[in-house]
């Protein structure tokens, strides 16, 4: 066949399995489809804080505080008389943001780690792989908590943090895709047509390949990283007040929990819907894009 | 098979449940009976853990200091109403132009190790506070020598006279640890190794106190035994046991579960809650002749490149802030907002100061007299143990005229040390200041101090210094107590070097069954620990 | 056998070394002077430097670590400067705390998680299995300190029937080591059933599908010899894995779980290390923390090897 041919077949055959995968995806139920809604609303919610939110979360009223719920303030307000609600909307900015911004780094870092160790010699190979066992035998909570304590507190240090935390999950990925890739004819061609187009070999090839696991991963690790900025931010280890954080509500409440449990109690909620959206969508992209994966993510 | 695992799960679940339910209810209140009853163990609630139980270095009032009491006793004790009385010594006598103190001890007073408390034992105690002790540079800076007249008698000379020396006899240089026990840890020029220390730190004791250091858990809690042997009468109690908890939401729950017999520390939230509902006999235990804690924030006016080395713009943030509404919001209205460094009652409150109402507009007018007709940014250094709720509300309040307040928080260890720098900015000082005691005022707003709140921060004005020095080496009351009014003057309206905020005590629960001596007076809490019975 | 878990120990301790200087190098970098913090204002410079030179902190990073290790090596993790007190001591008295803990709740998770996957897979597609399905879910998203706070709020405010914070060992009083690791066990077990009754139910329900299952019903042997004995024996192996991964888990959690309910643990002691900024502390924590972890996915790693001799040959 010839160039052009092949081209446009490949084009078909994309164009088929994409749709192929919208089915999949959506055709798990309506689980699925309102959980892909929710997240829809979640982020809308989160970047459009400003317009969405009936309040300023860090006004304070004081002659309000710990008040419960009333027409004026949907979920009541916290122990300095700020609105719950719009604390809660700024807090869903401060979620994702940390998350997806954890996530972006972790995964390109862990990739760009994966494909090296994948790809190279032993030494490199081992070293890589090795320092992310290594990472790994540090449960989570404990590295992201020093880390973070570390780099100064603050929400940088906690993305940051949560981002070297995820890059070993990509790492292990990647360097099992390649090592499965790598045996492939065609690359092993490739590779017979000279070094120079190792580079172009991974990205023609190998990267596409990963793509689909990376997304499934990616939007696994949303759903953790959420969960890990408001343990921290629960645990106190830097977003300086008046920041409205999921965590520091939680935390903030708790010596009112018998007369106002609101403020400690709503975030929760939101977190738990968010993350088991975040896990559900992930399930229904894995289904759709790999279901290799099943069983494994 | 299925239905032998669902079933073996049920029987496991019911077991445990079986030793795990509680009974909720606190336990009744028993008829009053003049009869004092012995044995048991005391339980006390705190937030916090004992600091150490080397005697010279035990400051309070903090949780932990309840074992200090219990296990050392001090030369002087305070009635209720603030007055001090020899307890270890038999009498004493000052004489101001020799620049001597002269005491006897009293007779019959024994350590828990045996040994009897006499004119050595004080000689040793108070030239180890000289070398060792954690306040000596405040209290001792004085002392020139210690010498034995006889078994029973002291004297201490003096280089200049101070009258600070009095009060720190009734805390923290007044504690007597036996000497034949404390010289296997310090060697004969006074000096300690590591090891010993950290075991007189939180493993072994020496008093002449009703209770006996039996264990202390790190973190977790002191068990205090009583000791047989008590030189003071009887001891009803079998032991005491402090503590530790996490939050005071624990503690109201473990007061109401009955778990706790007492808890010293209460919150502003429960103090209000309980005293409404009569329950827990909620009482003040401050140190009599301390009195309350008067909080305050510092200025830092020496930085010519912050805002708040402009008078106006302190005064603007004074004006700024609603402290009627933060004494409702995050004190639940439970203690008095001030507006100088005294309280109402207090001897040195001056009835001229003005003190600074809630005003914003008066505030955005000072910042635009300043020049910051947009606001301006300044910062705040606060403990994060429990200085949040305030600080935050400040922040809110200052950022309604404009004023960006940047927070620094610190752990507890670091706001200790930041006490006389925190470099730019406000300082929130948590463990606020003692007011009766002018002592304590006297010494911290002296010009070239070096340990004091804000040494390295404050401007102080010559008048200002006077003052103070003035108070401190006054030979009577009522002189000491106009020269330190003036200095509220200076402070508040003249200077307006800091910003009072509220006066709290130690609020302590009481369960009904707890008996404090025959009155239940708060002094036996601190001083009469031997006193205490349980009606159980 | 042998060469496997020799090969197996090496390697676990070869990681153990790279944890520590991962560690160590990161408690360079944590701002502050945890001497000073200690000392206090009242201090001179001349006690610091004394101090600085006790601690060995002048000396050349790579000197400072190696003697670290050593110490370690020999038991002693140094002498925390808050607390004044020797660190393997502090350890000694909390990690039990920790393991008990967490023992409890791996034992108790697995038990209910397993018999829940079991369930709903032998009953695929039924109200039984959506239920479990559904509450798995949800499970997967729920903060720890979250519902921590909720059992808090309904068990021991609300109904009474728990003690708020603290704890009792089994060894000293079983009865209320029972009342007060209650919640705590309970934290746990809602943090991790989730996953292990997931994983549970998708290994039984690919395995139930084999072929030799056909066989075996074909050839008449009974429905629940079938689930019990063949099914769960094979399904169970990778869930093997995930208990291990569970360890971390747990003993990560227990920063936040020891936090809620002040329980005095390894969680804790971290916990207040970071807020003082305790370096010997931290490192001394992060290191036991990261050594239980590794023991215990060395201890799984050798189950596995006895139960699946394809591991053993990957080893080779």
């Amino acid at each position: 066949m010839s160039e052009i041919d092949i081209k446009s077949w490949q084009t078909e055959t994309r164009k088929k399995s994409r749709k192929q995968a919208w089915r999949v995806f959506f055709g798990r139920g309506l689980v699925t489809k309102l959980a892909f809604v929710f997240l829809i609303v979640f982020i809308v919610v989160a970047v459009f804080a400003d317009v969405i939110s009936p309040y300023n979360p860090n006004v304070q009223n004081l002659r309000l505080a710990r008040s419960g719920i009333s027409k004026e303030h949907w979920l009541g307000c916290d122990s300095l008389g700020r609105d719950v609600l719009s604390r809660i909307i700024y807090g869903a900015r401060v979620s994702l943001f940390a998350s997806v911004l954890a996530g972006l780094i972790g995964a390109t870092i862990g990739l760009f780690l994966g494909l090296v160790a994948g790809y190279s010699k032993r030494i490199l190979n081992t070293i890589i792989m090795r320092l992310t066992d290594a990472l790994l035998c540090i449960p989570g909570m404990v590295f992201t908590l020093v880390m973070t304590a570390v780099l100064g507190g603050g929400l940088y240090a906690i993305v940051v943090s949560i981002a070297i935390g995820m890059i070993p999950t990509y790492v292990r990925m990647v360097v099992g895709m390649v090592t499965s890739l790598r045996e492939n004819d065609y690359i092993v061609v490739s590779q017979m047509l000279g070094a120079r187009r190792t580079w172009s070999v991974l990205f023609k090839h190998l990267l596409p390949n990963c793509f689909p696991s990376l997304i499934v991963l990616f939007t696994m690790n949303l759903g953790g990283g959420i969960m890990m900025e408001s343990a921290l931010s629960y645990l106190g280890v830097g977003i300086q007040p008046p920041t409205a954080t999921w965590g520091g509500m939680v935390s903030n409440g708790f010596p009112y929990l018998t007369t106002n449990p609101g403020p400690s109690i709503f975030p929760g909620i939101c977190i738990i819907l968010v993350v088991v959206s975040f896990n559900i969508v992930g399930d229904g992209l894995r289904d759709a894009l790999d279901p290799r994966l099943k069983g494994k993510l | 098979m299925k239905k032998v695992l669902l079933f073996g799960l049920v029987i496991l679940m019911t077991i445990v449940s079986v030793f795990a339910g509680g009974s909720k209810e606190p336990a009744a209140a028993p008829p009053e009976t003049v009869t004092e009853k012995r044995g048991g163990f005391l339980t006390i609630g705190s937030n916090s853990d004992a600091l150490g139980l080397v005697p010279w270095e035990i400051i309070g009032p903090f949780p932990g200091w309840i074992a200090s009491n219990a296990i050392f006793e001090t030369l002087f004790k305070a009635d209720s109403a603030g007055n001090l009385y020899p307890y270890l010594l038999e009498s004493y006598e000052t004489n101001v132009e020799k620049l001597t103190w002269t005491f006897v001890v009293r007779d019959g007073v024994f350590f828990q190790d045996g040994t009897k408390f006499d004119a050595e034992a004080l000689k040793w105690n108070l030239e180890n506070y000289a070398h060792n002790g954690i306040k000596k540079d405040s209290y001792f800076s004085k002392l020139d020598y210690i010498e034995v007249l006889d078994s029973k008698t002291v004297v201490m000379h003096l280089k200049e006279w101070d009258s600070t020396f009095f009060y720190s006899l009734t805390r923290e240089a007044g504690k007597m640890g036996s000497p034949t026990f404390y010289k296997k840890y310090v060697k004969d020029d006074f000096t300690i190794s590591d090891a010993d220390y950290a075991l007189i730190k939180n493993k072994v004791a020496c008093g002449t106190g009703p209770f006996m250091l039996d264990s202390w858990e790190l973190d977790n809690k002191i068990t205090l035994k009583r000791n047989p042997n008590y030189w003071n009468g009887d001891v009803l109690l079998d032991g005491i046991i402090l503590k530790k908890f996490g939050d005071s939401l624990t503690l109201q729950a473990a007061m109401t579960s009955g778990e706790i017999d007492m808890w010293y520390g209460v919150d502003a939230q429960f103090i209000t809650e309980w005293r409404a509902a009569n329950k827990f006999n909620i009482f003040f235990a401050d140190v009599p002749d301390l009195g309350g804690n008067i909080g305050v924030i510092g200025f830092n006016m020496r930085d010519e490149n912050d805002p708040l080395s402009d008078i106006r713009v302190r005064k603007a943030i004074q004006y700024a802030i609603d402290f009627d509404a933060i004494s409702s919001a995050v004190y639940f209205d439970c203690w008095e907002v001030l507006n100088q460094m005294a309280w109402k009652d207090s001897a040195y409150y001056n009835k001229d100061v003005v003190g600074y109402d809630y005003n914003p507009e008066k505030s955005k007018q000072l910042l635009k007299e300043a020049g910051y007709v947009n606001g301006c940014t300044v910062r705040m250094t606060y403990g994060t143990d429990g200085s949040e709720p305030l600080f935050t509300a400040i922040q809110g309040y200052l950022a309604d005229v404009g004023i960006t307040c940047n927070p620094v928080p610190m752990a507890r260890a670091e706001i200790s040390a930041a006490l006389y720098d925190w470099g730019t900015g406000m300082y929130l000082h948590g463990t606020s200041m003692p007011s009766l005691v002018f002592a304590q005022l006297g010494v911290q707003f002296l010009q070239g101090a070096k340990n004091t709140f804000g040494a390295n921060n404050f401007i102080i004005s010559d008048e200002l210094d006077a003052c103070m020095r003035g108070a401190l080496a006054a030979k009577d009351t009522k002189q000491a107590e106009e020269l330190i009014k003036r200095a509220q003057k200076i402070l508040i309206d003249e200077e307006c070097m800091v910003i009072p905020t509220v006066y709290t005590h130690q609020a302590v629960a009481r369960q009904d069954y707890v008996h404090l001596g025959t009155s239940n007076a708060p002094e036996f809490f601190l001083y009469g620990l031997n006193e205490v019975w349980l009606n159980k | 056998m042998g060469t496997f878990i020799i090969k197996r120990i090496l390697w676990s301790i070869l990681v153990l070394f790279l944890v520590s200087i991962i560690v160590f190098v990161l408690m360079q970098f944590l701002p502050g002077d945890p001497v000073r913090t200690s000392l206090g204002t009242d201090v001179d410079q001349r006690v610091v430097d004394e101090w600085r030179e006790k601690f060995h902190l002048n000396d050349p990073v790579i000197k400072q670590y190696l003697l670290w290790v050593k110490n370690m090596l020999r038991g002693d993790f140094g002498t925390s400067i808050m607390y004044r007190h020797s660190i393997s001591d502090l350890i000694s008295i909390k990690l039990p705390t920790t393991i008990t803990l967490g023992l409890a709740g791996i034992f108790i998770s697995t038990i209910l998680a397993v018999v829940l996957g079991v369930l709903s897979a032998v009953k695929r597609g039924s109200v039984t299995d959506q239920i479990v399905t559904v509450f798995a879910s949800i499970g997967l998203g729920v903060p720890t300190f979250w519902i921590a706070i909720i059992f808090i709020l309904v068990f021991a405010i609300k109904l009474g029937w728990f003690p708020v914070q603290g704890y009792v060992a089994p060894w000293e009083n079983f009865a209320q080591f029972c009342r007060y690791a209650a919640m705590p066990v309970a934290t746990m077990v809602v943090t991790m059933v989730p996953s292990i009754c997931r994983q549970t139910r998708s290994n039984m329900l690919e395995v139930i599908n084999q072929d030799y299952i056909r066989t075996a019903r074909a050839n008449g042997i009974s429905e629940g010899k079938i689930t019990y004995i063949y099914a769960l024996k094979n399904a169970l192996i990778p869930v093997i894995t995930i208990i291990g991964l569970q360890m971390r888990i747990v003993v990560g959690g227990s920063v936040v779980v020891e936090r809620v309910f002040n329980i005095n643990g390894v969680g804790n002691l971290l916990m207040n290390g970071i807020t003082n900024r305790d370096y010997f502390l931290v490192q001394a924590c992060v290191m036991i923390i990261s050594i239980v972890t590794v023991f215990t996915n060395l201890i799984v790693d050798i189950c596995y090897g006895f139960i699946d001799p394809r591991i053993r040959k990957s080893w080779r």
